[in-house]
């Protein structure tokens, strides 16, 4: 296992529409401003594997930078893999970007003051897609118009003659959205949908999303930092961290017995009044920078059960339950520790364990 | 090549709801300021001489009346009297109704030559800056949008072309192609060459942010053609830039046009094969005959003047559109007529918001609340109101807010974006920016130093002059802001700017004083004191906001305004500063005003919470009386938009509708248009914020009053008296 | 460091491309240019048939090499920094250019620095109090960037020139007196270039502040809307470390748009110097011209590149001494 872990994929039944398979990607970027600016190579997502099915919402979770909006992107095809593959219905996907694939894979984009052509009324914005696909090509705009409809925007004729900057937030992400749905995907990726809204009208697009969903049987996948929106919507929870995918599972068993350590992190900072019991994170650090992640488990250096052999080895993904994966050694299976057992299972000196956490872990 | 694209007119390629560029209009609007209209003039007056000139000329340029046009002055020596017959030397005649600008030495009419000129010195500009405006275009959004190797290869080529001088290069290139002087367009295509790389640099930066914005990536997803993205959707957006740049080069071509003619190298009406007559060729023949010495300023001053005007007609255009390219140019927003009818200074001061009213004593709110247990008021807003701009464009920001912020407590403030909750907070310390004005209240602050040697007793902020705000500013009233990186000045380390803080508001310390006190202030906040010498973009954005508390701290002040300071953060990142700040908290024993939009955090943090729609406060009560009964429809809904991460998922409904546009608000309440227990008197009255009886909170709606029927969640009981949560969890942890 | 070096290579390259532009020119340029230069210069005189022939050998027409092998000739003679030699003179080029240098660099960069302190210093001010009178600044600072800098210094001479005919307060020819004073380490030298500097660099610094001031007053007013600004207001600070918060970060653009500002004011100075009669490398650029020297030309040419470029390299390297974020170049 030198860096990447074979994924042990859940047992499921529906075969994915849309497939990431250890996709891989690092970027240059920029470190500095001014005539002697120089780049250096961010590690921005390390192997991972994303599976969208029919009728399903599948969700990625993660803090910024964690590599959802990269793995989008890789299945949108912007944004080309180092490695990996994308699979289309089980088959690789096309090389390049072609209408084809266009035409089955759509996404929508987090911004929605930034993904409308501030300078083209919603119309353009909306028949670009129908004529390039040849979807309705005698009435163009009557298509407009039922897509408007499809994403609540009433009435419909009225909508097609505002320029953006004439919608609120939320219906310019309607707009983005029935632009999405013009070339009658199978697939929907939506990065971070509702992010940037009020958060009065976030439940009307998610709302929508889940109506599509079911009615359209798209397969969507849901990229967010909210996880608590992602138990709200998904049926499927993906949990990112620095790059590397470390927890996934049907989306309340995800939440209600989350397996990784920073999964457990993510819940325990999310704002929630309800719970009995607030927990204190004091001092549990930040994600590192991509640009020299730690050696092995990335999140080692702030888990409080990290062991010998985290800062040693990626860990591959255990089934922790059925269709409940966690990529953490924690989570190891009897035959694994037997085999490695070498004190590498021992927890690192410095690190006290809370015995209330592995009791959560075991269970 | 990473060269940085900064430039002078580029747009700061913000995303989100703050890019307000793009907002305003479709492609270019040019706002209706004097300087555009005066630009316009001025370029109309010259394009209408250039069209008709030549024709509306008096004379001919090259006419000439050696008898009539010159003034015959003998010379000495000479003519009668003498041994020599009489020599007469030619002296050109100042402007007279015959000739308006004069003559020339040469007896030629000198407004004909300034009117015939005309039109070849504008063609060329025009010209040379069509020419090199397609060249940048083609340059620049080809490197921008299809990048890697091809921008690398192509930016190279313009920066080379920016490095070499314009002039010299023009000038060799002038003198060596053959008759370049007798060919316009030649000496336009060379001034091309001479000029495009500026605007190519200045497009292919602008190109390069237009490609990575999601409208673009959207049409790729869509499987658009790459020809049509760059045709259809970026171009239109790089209107302004090349408007924009196009005047810049106009303006250069013409300024590199006529000097080169006055060089005589753009050829003359008398070399051969004869040129055109332009205003450089003006200035050369008035210079090498001269003019200057002579003190015939008639005729070399006029071109001159008219080059010189011409460009400021370009260059006021110009201001124009960078006002629209970046709307922070634009007069503060502030409309000065309007303002000074209000009585209001236009003129800038940046932290002194004005106040556009005589102070009077707002009332007493009429709600009291008074609990035994209630600490004593130190920040009491009463009856504030502010609008941004003034007379009939003011948007009503804030209306008639009272706030009390007792000592020692958390105040949440809740409220949608545009709710008018950041405006609140800032005004009430009179940072709010122009076109920011108060037009009514009063903000009361009741100063008991903690530490220091801070002023004691009641201010009035709103009365306060510059120098009283000074000296409550940040030693007794702290503000931290979203975000921590814009808030930090980027060009010096988080020590100096400590150093600066200290120094003024403690003057007492020595230098090495001044250090020790920042190293430990970072400590307090989890940080290293290393980080002393670090500059802001060297630290995460958790780190900064740390900082940006420690220095909050620094002067142990009675009140933090915190606005939004963790929205920007991660949700791990986000509890641990909160967790923090009710900490230090604990510790000082400052009073906190916590603004954000998130609802859910609030309940856990603060004692109190404001909720506000639509610039009013709507309804204010204990944070968990808020959460387990509200009385407010909104409040109620707002509460409903955060699923939960426990027990069963059901199907929640958020809010129907989006929040109002201030513009144009519904009558009545507000929120009527979204509220399902709408009346009928909810569209027609506005309600007042007023206690509900026999409890310490407040709500303005109208089914809590007279006998509507209050709906059953909004009736639910008080919940039984319970401790902040996050503030007992970090009083547990620090027990231990 | 390699962005170092590229930045570097990148100002070589401009050299080289300037070098070989004033090389090739003359050399491929369609039609016989010695015929029609000459024919121009006859025309005003200037040129005999010593002239003729020396143009001819400038342009290398009866040099029997290929063009390669003179290119190679040229580059190395550069190299050894042989410019050639100049037939109105009788002299190499590369001495006499030393010979005008310092008038230029003494005229630049009075000029320069004069006009950039006071420049950015009257755009903060004009940003800062935004809204009151002072904004009548900016119409008439837009008026001066637009005047050509010759008209300007045309201008001036008029006014306030010995050589024009209203005041006569200022020397307004030639670099020094050149009737009573001798060059040299001595007073009355020293104080007439000084008296003779006034007019040109005033024009300059007339001429080139407003695009400065501009810049400044723009960056500023689009700084002042950043949150540390106002930060600095809420933290009480007195207001000049308000102000200095603002403008220390607005110059940074200012400065990295050097490039065309200095290509600018070096260009208009060479105008200058030609009104003035100032015998720095401008005027004797237009001599040249005059005289078909091309060797002159060509020197001249790929000097001003050269002083241009070094400017870029300063700026350069202020740009990261300013900028903390641009100094991460370990």
């Amino acid at each position: 296992m030198n860096g990447t872990a074979p994924m042990e994929t859940p047992a499921t039944p529906a075969p994915a529409v849309l497939e990431g398979r250890e996709l891989t990607k690092s970027f240059w970027m920029r470190q500095a401003r001014g005539p002697l600016a120089r780049k250096a190579r961010v590690h921005a997502v390390e192997a991972v594997t994303v599976r969208l099915e029919a009728g399903k919402v599948t969700a990625l979770v993660g803090e910024s930078g964690a590599g959802k909006t990269t793995i989008a992107r890789m299945l949108a095809k912007i944004v080309k893999p180092d490695a990996g593959e994308v699979l289309l219905d089980g088959a690789p996907a096309p090389k390049g970007r072609p209408r084809s694939y266009a035409a089955k894979v759509q996404m929508v984009f987090q911004d929605p003051f930034a993904s409308l052509n501030p300078v083209h009324r919603v119309r353009h914005q909306l028949v670009r897609p129908l004529k390039i696909h040849h979807v309705a090509d005698g009435d163009v705009d009557q298509a407009a118009e039922e897509l408007l409809r499809r994403v609540a925007l009433e009435p419909a004729a009225h909508f097609l003659n505002k320029f953006p900057y004439e919608l609120s937030g939320g219906q310019r992400q309607r707009v983005a959205i029935a632009r999405a749905l013009a070339v009658r995907p199978r697939v929907l990726l939506a990065d971070e949908p509702v992010s940037m809204l009020d958060v009065s009208i976030r439940l009307g697009v998610l709302n929508l999303l889940a109506d599509l969903r079911d009615r359209e049987q798209l397969a969507i996948l849901y990229v967010t930092h909210d996880i608590a929106s992602a138990r709200y919507l998904a049926d499927t929870i993906v949990v990112m961290y620095a790059g590397q995918l470390v927890e996934a599972a049907p989306s309340e068993s995800l939440t209600d017995h989350a397996a990784h350590p920073y999964t457990q992190l993510l819940l325990s900072a999310a704002p929630d009044p309800e719970r009995e019991e607030t927990p204190r994170l004091a001092g549990r650090g930040a994600p590192p920078s991509l640009l020299a992640p730690p050696s092995g488990c990335r999140f080692h250096p702030r888990c409080p059960h990290a062991m010998d052999i985290c800062q040693r080895q990626v860990p591959p993904s255990f089934a922790v339950s059925p269709d409940h994966i966690a990529a953490c050694w924690l989570h190891a299976g009897s035959a694994e520790r037997g085999a490695g057992d070498n004190g590498l299972f021992r927890p690192v000196a410095n690190h006290s364990i809370n015995p209330k956490h592995l009791e959560s872990i075991k269970r | 090549m990473t060269i940085a694209p900064a430039s002078l007119t580029e747009v700061a390629p913000t995303g989100g709801p703050g890019a307000v560029a793009f907002h305003r209009t479709r492609i270019l609007h040019l706002p209706r300021s004097p300087k555009v209209i005066a630009g316009l003039v001025i370029l109309g007056l010259f394009g209408v001489v250039a069209v008709i000139g030549r024709w509306a000329a008096p004379y001919s340029p090259n006419a000439t009346d050696e008898k009539n046009w010159v003034r015959h002055v003998l010379v000495d020596g000479t003519g009668p009297g003498t041994a020599f017959p009489a020599n007469y030397y030619p002296l050109p005649l100042p402007p007279s109704a015959a000739h308006w600008l004069g003559t020339t030495v040469f007896a030629q009419d000198a407004l004909s030559q300034v009117l015939a000129s005309t039109q070849a010195t504008l063609f060329v500009g025009l010209l040379a800056a069509a020419i090199a405006t397609v060249l940048s275009i083609l340059f620049g959004v080809t490197a921008g949008y299809v990048g890697g190797g091809t921008d690398e290869g192509l930016s190279l080529v313009a920066n080379v072309f920016l490095a070499i001088p314009g002039l010299p290069l023009l000038i060799v290139l002038a003198d060596y192609v053959p008759s370049a002087g007798s060919s316009i367009l030649l000496v336009a295509a060379i001034i091309a060459v001479t000029t495009w790389a500026y605007s190519a640099r200045t497009l292919r930066a602008q190109t390069l942010s237009l490609r990575n914005r999601d409208f673009v990536e959207a049409a790729r997803v869509s499987g658009e053609s790459r020809l049509r993205i760059i045709l259809v959707e970026v171009l239109p957006n790089l209107v302004p830039i090349v408007a924009a740049s196009f005047l810049f080069t106009t303006l250069s071509a013409i300024g590199a046009y006529v000097a080169i003619a006055f060089l005589g190298l753009a050829g003359s009406p008398t070399s051969s094969p004869p040129g055109l007559w332009n205003w450089g060729e003006m200035l050369r023949e008035g210079f090498a005959n001269n003019a200057v010495r002579g003190g015939w300023w008639w005729w070399w001053a006029p071109p001159g003047i008219a080059v010189a005007m011409l460009g400021t007609g370009l260059a006021l255009l110009n201001f124009g559109i960078d006002e629209f390219i970046n709307p922070r140019l634009r007069a503060g927003g502030l409309s000065r007529k309007a303002a000074r009818k209000a009585g209001i200074s236009t003129s800038t001061r940046l932290g002194l918001t004005p106040v556009a009213h005589s102070i009077r004593n707002a009332p007493e709110p009429a709600s009291k609340v008074d609990s035994a247990n209630a600490a004593e008021p130190v920040l009491e807003i009463r009856g504030l109101c502010v609008d941004y701009g003034v007379g009939d464009e003011a948007v009503h920001a804030v209306m008639d807010c009272d706030l009390v912020l007792r000592r020692g407590q958390v105040l949440g403030l809740a409220g949608e974006s545009g709710s008018g909750k950041t405006t609140l907070a800032l005004s009430a310390i009179r940072l709010l920016r122009p076109p920011g004005v108060i037009t009514a209240g009063q903000v009361l602050f009741h100063s008991r130093p903690i530490s220091g040697d801070g002023p004691t007793g009641t201010i009035d902020l709103l009365a306060a002059g510059q120098q009283q705000l000074r000296e409550v500013r940040w030693s007794e009233i702290a503000v931290v802001l979203q975000s921590a990186l814009d808030s930090l000045n980027p060009v010096i380390t988080i020590g100096a700017q400590f150093d600066d803080l200290l120094r003024v508001h403690r003057p007492h310390f020595s230098e090495a004083e001044r250090w020790s006190r920042a190293g430990e202030l970072l400590e307090m906040v989890g940080m290293n004191a290393d980080r002393l010498r670090s500059y802001p973009h060297e630290l995460s954005g958790g780190m900064r906001q740390r900082a940006m508390i420690a220095m909050a701290i620094a002067l142990e002040p009675q009140v933090i305004i915190l606005d939004e300071p963790t929205t920007a953060l991660d949700v791990v990142t986000q509890r641990e500063i909160l967790e923090e700040l009710i900490g230090l908290r604990d510790r000082i024993g400052f009073a906190t005003l916590f603004i954000t939009h998130d609802l859910s955090l609030l309940v856990e943090l603060a004692d109190e919470i404001a909720v506000m729609y639509a610039g009013r406060l709507m309804e204010r009560a204990p944070a968990a009386s808020l959460f387990h009964a509200p009385r407010l429809p909104y409040t109620h809904g707002l509460l409903h938009c955060f699923p939960p991460l426990h027990g069963a998922r059901v199907s929640m409904e958020g809010i129907p509708g989006s929040p109002p546009d201030l513009r144009d608000l519904p009558s009545g309440c507000a929120f009527h248009p979204r509220c399902r227990w709408a009346m009928q008197q909810c569209r027609e009255e506005r309600p007042r914020l007023l206690p509900i009886d026999g409890s310490s909170r407040e709500v303005a709606c109208w089914l809590h009053r007279g006998d509507a029927v209050v709906p059953a969640e909004l009736a639910r009981p008080e919940p039984a008296a319970k401790g902040l949560v996050l503030a007992e969890a970090v009083k547990q942890a620090g027990d231990l | 460091m390699s962005a170092v070096l590229r930045r570097l290579a990148v100002y070589l390259l401009a050299a080289w491309v300037a070098i070989t532009v004033s090389f090739l020119l003359p050399r491929v340029v369609p039609g016989n240019p010695v015929a029609g230069a000459v024919a121009r210069a006859s025309q005003s005189g200037n040129c005999n048939s010593q002239c003729v022939l020396a143009v001819e050998e400038q342009l290398g027409f009866d040099v029997h090499k290929s063009l390669w092998d003179q290119y190679v000739e040229y580059i190395g003679n550069l190299a050894h920094g042989n410019l050639g030699q100049s037939w109105s003179e009788n002299a190499p080029v590369g001495s006499l250019i030393l010979s005008y240098l310092p008038w230029t660099l003494l005229l630049l960069g009075i000029s320069t620095i004069i006009s950039f302190v006071t420049g950015t210093t009257i755009g903060t001010l004009v940003a800062w109090r935004r809204g009151s009178w002072i904004d009548w600044i900016m119409p008439g600072a837009t008026f001066f960037q637009a005047i050509p800098y010759f008209f300007l210094a045309l201008v001036l001479v008029l006014i306030f020139g010995q050589t024009g005919t209203m005041l006569r307060w200022l020397p307004s020819l030639f670099g020094y007196d050149i009737y009573t004073v001798t060059p040299g380490f001595n007073g009355p030298y020293i104080t007439s270039v000084l008296a003779h500097a006034i007019l040109p660099v005033a024009t300059v610094v007339l001429a080139s502040i407003a695009g400065f001031l501009v810049a400044m007053r723009n960056q500023v007013i689009t700084t002042m809307d950043e949150d540390f600004v106002l930060m600095a207001a809420a933290k009480g600070l007195p207001t000049r470390t308000v102000i200095w918060y603002a403008a220390r970060n607005a110059l940074l653009p200012v400065v990295s748009n050097f490039t065309i500002a200095i290509s600018l004011v070096v260009s208009g100075q060479i105008l200058v110097e030609i009104v003035f009669n100032y015998p720095g490398i401008g005027y004797h650029l237009n001599d040249a011209l005059g005289k078909l020297d091309y060797s002159l030309v060509q020197g001249i040419f790929v000097v001003i590149t050269l002083i241009v470029l070094a400017a870029n390299l300063l700026a350069d390297v202020v740009y990261v001494l300013i900028d903390p974020r641009a100094r991460q170049i370990a």
